[in-house]
């Protein structure tokens, strides 16, 4: 508990991450890794067969991905990093902790890729006759190759969130490398971004293309065949992805996809995710059948289809890991698991570096007394539950507890009760960290903030004010011989 | 439109209209649809297996000629003409067989049930559309027309 919260109180934490890393992934895997062998296939076919319009569409398609990968998917590859590190301090420096050479050498790989996109890109219309094409396509499928193993590295991280296997036990990185998700998870995502690719670049084709000119079949074709080899084997790696996902989790999978207002429609949400799935393949399938039968509207909803599909999937997956955010060791809130019984034992304020202080609105109606058990409550909700919780925005702490206690009055020793056993009820909420006298004082805070109906100010609004106890170790390690010395 | 364009349509226009297996599209959809009810009926998981194992094998056999058919006009040969005749075909029997496998796996899950034999009539189906549609595809005289006119 060494860091500032940050903590944004009208969209929430959660969604700042979601909003840029969903952006993220659909770019790297539709537009970079599944994209780039689909294009030096298309320069490769167009060199083999003569025909220069394959060519054509392919440097196309490149320019679109060339603008998009190096504009919005750098800025949110580095926003991930920026909007992780500010949520949840605790959990990336363990995953640096664990994964530093993993990480290094993706930066070394991900430097390459951008530099062999950069020339993939710049040297197409001057490399085009015999030995410099050829070298042209190689690059390509080199670029191809980098796309993946970036996303090949970051795979085993997201792997080792859900379930770290035998990392628990033996702290090193091959073991945390080789997590039981890890290879499941890459043969899913692998033809997903594939068969992603395949359903961007049909979009774009109708734009690239003419309408009335047999080339725009035969390219719809091609295209449309993309997609329908990887379909099959996206599901076949969605099943072995599937089959070792913790039990736990698996529970988690109505909320996840859901939230809990709506968990109970998961039948109809898999039927419709299903036929949603099904109207993809159906697409491609028809358009390698009659490219003509295909109106234009279907490209767009295939696409709509496929972002919605793998956007959901990267909420599902985010979800179900909890109560953990690196799974059976540290909490979603930022809380190693090793550390509750000291934490439940002696509080977690007495652990605590920083104090938030209350906004002058939020002091205002309180005696003082009151206030000082509101600053506790305050201290305790950026603690533990500030990760996934707002005041007043979205999955705001209150309107959970009003869904619980209704509209009356709410009682201290209700909510402090509910909240003491709350992971047996919600399996996806951890437990909570701190002391009985804390958890009261957390009631305590969330009565008032009922009342007050006041939005939570992060770290970044209020600023914090140093504990007392770490300002007495402070002053007395300064004062002590080995610092004089 | 300009007369290349016109060109590319009236010469595939032309190769469409000699194209074998044209008129059948309604017997091939009534028979597919007969066996996806036959399916649906079956009393016991053998003849499910039978009568959807017989459909897979017919189709096999009319995906087979279809891509023979397909790829035997086109000169020269690429490897995605190779692909695009035979991989479609493939990857429909594979699902077919995966649908006739979630029939006879869940006979007491309506949905998988429904779900199998729905997945098992459209690749059946799309097998026999390929065999009885003629196709407007660029073949090789096509492509030399799309060649000149680039």
């Amino acid at each position: 508990m060494d860091f500032p919260i940050f903590h944004a109180d009208l969209i929430g934490n959660r969604a700042i991450i979601a909003t840029i890393a969903t952006l993220h992934v659909l770019i790297n895997h539709g537009l970079a890794v599944g994209m780039m062998p689909l294009i030096a296939a298309m320069e490769w076919h167009g060199r083999k067969s003569g025909e220069s319009r394959w060519d054509a569409l392919a440097y196309k398609l490149l320019f679109v991905c060339f603008l998009v990968t190096t504009t919005i998917g750098a800025l949110t590859g580095v926003g991930i990093w920026v909007s992780a590190s500010l949520v949840n301090p605790y959990a990336i420096g363990s995953l640096i902790r664990v994964f530093f050479w993993a990480w290094f050498v993706e930066w070394l790989v991900f430097v390459t890729e951008v530099c062999l996109i950069v020339v993939y890109f710049l040297t197409w219309s001057k490399w085009t006759g015999g030995a410099a094409k050829r070298r042209h396509i190689g690059l390509g499928f080199g670029l191809a190759a980098f796309s993946w193993i970036t996303m090949a590295i970051i795979v085993s991280i997201l792997g080792f969130m859900m379930d770290p296997g035998n990392w628990l036990t033996d702290h090193a990185l091959l073991a945390g490398f080789t997590n039981p998700i890890y290879l499941p998870q890459l043969a899913f995502r692998t033809p997903l971004a594939l068969a992603m690719a395949g359903v961007v670049a049909a979009f774009l084709t109708i734009f690239f293309t003419k309408g009335d000119e047999p080339f725009r079949r035969e390219a719809l074709r091609a295209i449309n065949l993309w997609t329908l080899f990887w379909a099959p084997v996206t599901l076949a790696g969605g099943w072995w992805y599937a089959t070792v996902v913790p039990e736990a989790m698996k529970d988690n999978i109505s909320t996840a996809a859901l939230t809990m207002e709506f968990e109970g429609w998961q039948t109809e949400f898999y039927l419709i995710a299903a036929g949603t799935a099904a109207l993809l393949y159906l697409v491609a399938q028809v358009a390698v059948l009659r490219p003509g039968w295909v109106p234009r509207p279907a490209y767009v909803v295939s696409l709509l289809a496929v972002v919605w599909l793998t956007g959901h999937f990267e909420r599902v997956r985010e979800f179900v890991r909890k109560p953990y955010v690196i799974g059976r060791y540290m909490y979603a809130n930022g809380i190693r698991v090793a550390d509750y019984p000291l934490l439940q034992r002696d509080g977690v304020l007495a652990h605590s570096t920083y104090s938030y202080p209350l906004t002058a609105a939020e002091a205002g109606p309180l005696a003082a007394e009151e206030r000082e058990q509101a600053q506790r409550g305050k201290d305790v909700f950026m603690i533990a539950c500030s990760r996934c919780h707002t005041g007043a925005g979205v999955n705001s702490v209150i309107s959970r507890f009003q869904s619980l206690f209704g509209d009356g009055r709410w009682d201290r020793e209700q909510l402090a009760d509910f909240t003491t056993s709350m992971h047996d009820a919600r399996p996806y909420m951890p437990p909570f960290p701190g002391t009985k006298a804390e958890l009261l004082a957390l009631s305590d805070y969330l009565v008032h903030l009922r009342k007050s109906g006041l939005a939570i100010p992060g770290a970044q609004h209020t600023g914090v004010a140093v504990n007392a106890r770490d300002v007495a170790v402070q002053s007395a390690q300064s004062t002590s011989p080995a610092e004089s010395r | 439109m300009s007369h290349t364009r016109r060109r590319d349509r009236d010469v595939t226009r032309s190769i469409a209209s000699r194209r074998p297996g044209a008129g059948t599209l309604p017997w091939s959809v009534t028979n597919t649809l007969l066996v996806g009810f036959l399916i649906l009926l079956a009393p016991d998981p053998w003849v499910t297996w039978l009568v959807g194992g017989s459909a897979i094998a017919v189709a096999a056999v009319t995906g087979a000629i279809v891509a023979v058919r397909r790829t035997a006009g086109i000169a020269p040969l690429t490897p995605l003409d190779v692909i695009a005749a035979w991989l479609p075909g493939l990857i429909a029997l594979s699902l077919a067989g995966v649908g006739l496998a979630l029939v006879i796996r869940n006979p007491d899950d309506e949905v998988l049930r429904l779900g199998g034999v729905g997945l098992f009539l459209v690749q059946i189906l799309f097998i026999a559309i390929t065999g009885s549609v003629p196709e407007p595809r660029a073949d090789s005289a096509d492509r030399r027309s799309v060649r000149q006119s680039a």
